[in-house]
């Protein structure tokens, strides 16, 4: 991208727009089918997430909506799980009524004085309205879906921006009210988020619609259009102008440093001392079934299994070990 | 002191209804075996077969041999390959669900046959199966009038006796008069199916059963 600093790179593949691009994204989908044991005469199966969307990485799960679209859809819950496959598939449950009113909320007119009264849906419903919207169906439903909204992106565009909108405005005030009070590092700071989630409303106008903040970047190298080029303002104000593996790699160690110690008072109560060298140590992760695991730094970005032995091991056994 | 009685003998028409469903299993089971060797034979020719294709063949394997469940299983994985959703995967798919005729199976049987008999390019055949199928689907569901639609768009297509007795049995459940002969002659030709799982019998309606337990030797 013309401008962009040295070193930068953003995921820019475009979305995908067939079921062909999906498989070349997702590889074969029958073993999974298989394991959330598809329904053809009720579900509609969709595709979504980052790597649909372009945004993917080596380590990106696989994102599936299961629709029940008959009259009397059973809950079912959500499902993670690897399967053996080298990404995780994600799937979540959702069901006609449910689909139905979402699009009629999106859709539904927001005067642009409301912006200050909160969102009127929630912002993971915004989200799920993104990925329905980026979603490609990949079976054939053998049900009747007339009725299957449309899921047009400009009323998204429209709620998102008027939510960041509201976001931009108040760190802009924060900003300025730093800026007079002679305050420059905090209204840089504040200045710099106020400036995210504006460029966050203006990439929404454009199109890119993806309401997770991880992404401002990649959407704004995404943009196929930009008037005002306010992109080159996001690389001067929130890149360093040269960046390199080890300058990307020097951050990560340092998120890894100060999350190493959170989770350490988290787990026990106190800070440690760390033996190792930050670039070969370690951080911990909390499992929800109470166990903990530690994660080198090198594996960073990469879904550790917590039924991999080598990695995962009980909370008492770690303390007296690290005693 | 007396003497327990003598059993009694059964009569000729019973001897000869119990005769006629172990010829009805004989032939079944052989006709079973035949297109598992059949299909076996055409997986062993199928040069570098995708997942797709072990799907297809398994799938219509366990169907053959009666592991419904299993046959459900793969087949419902399979036609979520949109190339794969064709009339004779969606028609077998269908037949296990009519047979298991647990929770939603019924319903779904009968979207997925009426996707079949809309299809533009399913063969009249395959339209007559799917609508036997819907029509068994509908008598099962207790929507009689329309169970007796579906046979009655099925045998303008192709005559069938079973067809004819799935309409006859609506018809009767429609304005229970009992039993026909016509009824009783497809009732006597019925035969369980090795792996009909639990839930048919427990399923409300004894003629259902009737219909789903048929014997299928050329289907």
């Amino acid at each position: 991208m013309s401008g962009m600093p040295e070193g930068w790179d953003f995921p820019s593949v475009p979305p995908a727009t067939s079921r062909r691009q999906v498989l070349e994204r997702l590889g074969d989908l029958l073993p999974i089918m298989e394991a959330v044991q598809f329904r053809p005469g009720r579900d509609i199966v969709i595709a979504t997430g980052s790597l649909i969307e372009g945004f993917g990485n080596d380590s990106s799960d696989i994102d599936l909506f299961i629709v029940d679209w008959t009259d009397n859809a059973t809950k079912r819950d959500a499902q993670v799980f690897g399967g053996g496959r080298t990404r995780w598939v994600d799937v979540e449950y959702l069901d006609r009524k449910f689909i139905q009113e979402l699009a009629a909320r999106v859709q539904a007119d927001t005067p642009l004085n409301s912006w200050h009264e909160g969102p009127s849906v929630s912002p993971s419903e915004l989200d799920l309205y993104h990925r329905l919207t980026n979603g490609i169906v990949v079976n054939k439903p053998l049900v009747d879906i007339s009725d299957w909204p449309t899921f047009r992106r400009a009323p998204l565009a429209r709620k998102l921006t008027l939510g960041y909108y509201a976001l931009a405005r108040s760190r802009w005030l924060d900003a300025v009210g730093a800026l007079t009070s002679r305050q420059y590092g905090q209204a840089w700071y504040v200045g710099r988020e106020a400036l995210e989630r504006a460029l966050d409303g203006y990439a929404a106008i454009l199109g890119e619609t993806n309401p997770s903040p991880k992404w401002l970047g990649a959407k704004l190298a995404r943009l196929s259009q930009d008037p005002f080029d306010f992109r080159r303002l996001f690389w001067r104000v929130c890149c360093p102008p040269r960046l390199d593996e080890q300058a990307a790699r020097r951050l990560l160690e340092g998120v890894d440093s100060v999350m190493y110690q959170v989770s350490a008072a988290l787990v026990d109560g106190r800070f440690r001392e760390r033996s190792l060298p930050v670039a070969s140590a370690s951080r911990l992760e909390m499992l929800p079934d109470g166990r903990v695991v530690e994660i080198d730094v090198s594996s960073v970005g990469r879904v550790v299994s917590c039924e991999d032995t080598t990695l995962s091991f009980s909370l008492p056994a770690m303390l007296s070990s690290w005693a | 002191m007396s003497h327990p009685p003598e059993p009694e003998t059964a009569d000729s028409s019973a001897i000869e209804s119990t005769n006629q469903l172990l010829r009805e299993l004989a032939a079944t089971a052989m006709y079973n075996a035949k297109k598992l060797a059949w299909l076996h034979e055409q997986l062993s020719k199928t040069p570098a077969p995708a997942l797709a294709d072990l799907l297809q063949f398994r799938g219509h394997a366990l169907a053959q041999a009666g592991y419904t469940d299993a046959a459900i299983r793969d087949l419902s994985a399979l036609v979520s390959e949109p190339s794969r959703a064709t009339a004779d995967n969606l028609n077998k798919l269908a037949q296990q669900l009519v047979y298991r005729a647990c929770e939603n199976d019924i319903q779904d049987a009968i979207r997925i046959t009426s996707s079949v008999a809309a299809d533009e390019t399913a063969t009249a055949q395959q339209k007559f199966f799917a609508l036997d199928l819907r029509a068994q689907a509908q008598l099962v569901a207790g929507q009689h009038d329309d169970a007796m639609a579906s046979a009655e768009q099925a045998l303008v297509l192709h005559d069938d006796d079973r067809t004819k007795a799935v309409h006859s049995l609506a018809a009767e459940r429609r304005a229970p008069t009992g039993l026909s002969r016509h009824t009783r002659a497809f009732s006597s030709a019925i035969q369980p199916l090795g792996a009909v799982s639990a839930c048919v019998d427990n399923h409300p309606s004894g003629l259902a059963q009737e219909i789903l337990l048929r014997s299928e030797p050329t289907r």
